[in-house]
């Protein structure tokens, strides 16, 4: 992962995710809609992928999804196993667009958060866990494409100093 | 020609995350490696941070939910003031509140547990996942909670401590799909598997064929030999012999619990011979209410109990 992140863009992307987990476990797990609770991790891999492109993005999503994978009961890997594939979908899917600007971002924060929640479940089904598979499913992925929509436009100056690059102007374009 | 080089190398890059996390998954459901102990570091390391932080924002997270949940206060406001008329008009108006304490605190005492020694903790956060059924108590170890130990509440099991730290334990909560727990029908103390069906579904019992069980009736842990829970803890109570039921179909007619639907043959070792004979078994699978209403945890009872070895 060092050639994807230097050193130093892993360590502000580790602490970031670490305050992410801490507003997590600490308010937004709290805080239901229609019963269930968002996860504003699931930004993380979008919003990098967004800025910088497929590569981070799956690594972002490898950090976040092993920092959620440690604090739940399924298998290790498997949040990160599901997020480094949607933060690298979403950094393919802007790099096909011309001019992706924020709205681009909303919707790729709806469609990913929703996506990744949707695959989490079905990826984990294959792994053994389903009991993923439930009949709250639907409303899991609704809520969680709503809260992804309300914090990616705040998280995005957080996560472009996080992976921020001073060496290439590529990854400072958006 | 940098692009496809580039391309090359993202495509190098998702191939590096994908097999490590797969490897972290194969791991972790083999059960190899130091995993829980990392799991633990992790909420040992972040539960006071979050902590702190939801005791500075709670009032926020109360607002919301008292917006979003706004119909539901409004209702256990209206039952609350026809409670307080009713105590109101009562002719023990002369109750004192010390009287009253008490009666509460003997409905929140657990009194089936015999000497269990137990820890009670308050519940400090729920699941970091929408995903997750379980909350987290603000004992642990320290308190001499196990992984493993039943948890309960006055009114009866509740779950299980699933994971445990120096000051904390997270709970698994009854309802999860990868629960179970041995239960007796006390009706007729008929031994079957109670199997939890996920958030807002009722538990499923599944007994053999041969008991004869009814809407109503109550469950207990076994208490067997070696089980996992002591004896006599209240369970629930059957609510429907479909185990697709939800909880209103508490009305549903008492049959004789051999409804084909939910009928299922299994085989199980007999007792003669050098080989294990199969013999098949009829069960059946109903649904069943929990005593223990678990929207509205606050307080939960650790039975610090280890199964005989």
């Amino acid at each position: 992962m060092s050639s994807t992140l230097p050193p130093s863009q892993v360590a502000r992307l580790v602490a970031v995710v670490a305050g992410l987990l801490v507003l997590q476990m600490a308010v937004v797990s709290r805080v239901e809609l229609f019963g269930v609770s968002g996860n504003v991790l699931v930004v993380v891999p979008i919003v990098v992928g967004f800025l910088a492109g497929p590569e981070r993005g799956a690594a972002a999503g490898f950090l976040a999804g092993l920092g959620v994978d440690l604090l739940v009961s399924t298998p290790l890997g498997l949040t990160a196993l599901v997020w480094s594939l949607a933060g690298y979908g979403c950094g393919l899917a802007t790099t096909a667009l011309v001019r992706p600007g924020r709205a681009t971002l909303l919707v790729l924060a709806a469609l990913g958060a929703a996506g990744a929640t949707a695959g989490f479940a079905l990826v984990g089904a294959i792994f053994g866990q389903e009991q993923l598979i439930e009949w709250r499913l639907v409303r899991i992925c609704l809520v969680t494409a709503i809260v992804a929509v309300a914090v990616a436009l705040p998280l995005l100056p957080v996560l472009r100093w996080a992976t921020a690059d001073h060496l290439d102007p590529v990854h400072r374009r958006r | 020609m940098v692009a496809p080089r580039r391309s090359g190398r993202t495509r190098f890059t998702l191939l590096v995350v994908v097999l490590t996390a797969v490897t972290l998954l194969t791991l972790d459901v083999r059960g190899v490696g130091p995993i829980d102990s990392a799991r633990r570091i992790t909420l040992s390391a972040l539960s006071p941070v979050a902590d702190a932080v939801a005791w500075v924002l709670s009032p926020v997270g109360n607002a919301w939910n008292g917006i979003t949940r706004f119909d539901e206060v409004e209702r256990e406001n209206a039952e609350l003031h026809a409670r307080l008329d009713e105590l109101a008009g009562d002719d023990a108006r002369e109750t004192s509140a010390r009287e009253t304490l008490q009666r509460f605190l003997e409905q929140a005492d657990v009194t089936f547990a015999g000497d269990v020694p137990q820890v009670v903790g308050r519940v400090v956060s729920g699941p970091v996942s929408a995903f997750e059924l379980s909350v987290t108590i603000d004992k642990g170890a320290d308190d001499g909670i196990r992984e493993g130990m039943p948890v309960v509440t006055g009114a009866g099991l509740v779950g299980r401590v699933q994971l445990v730290t120096d000051r904390r334990s997270v709970i698994q909560l009854i309802v999860d799909p990868r629960f179970s727990v041995g239960a007796r029908h006390v009706p007729t103390q008929g031994l079957g598997l109670i199997e939890g069906r996920g958030s807002g579904r009722p538990l499923s019992f599944v007994v053999p064929g041969d008991v004869e069980v009814g809407v109503g009736d109550l469950l207990e842990t076994s208490g067997l030999d070696r089980s996992l829970y002591p004896p006599d803890v209240p369970i629930g109570r059957i609510i429907a012999l479909d185990p697709e039921a939800g909880p209103e179909a508490g009305t549903a007619e008492d049959g004789d619990g051999t409804d084909p639907s939910t009928t299922t043959t299994t085989a199980i070792p007999g007792a003669s011979g050098s080989l294990p004979s199969l013999e098949p078994v009829e069960t059946q699978s109903v649904a069943v209410e929990l005593h223990a209403r678990l929207d509205r945890l606050t307080f939960l009872t650790v039975l610090l109990w280890e199964p005989a070895r």
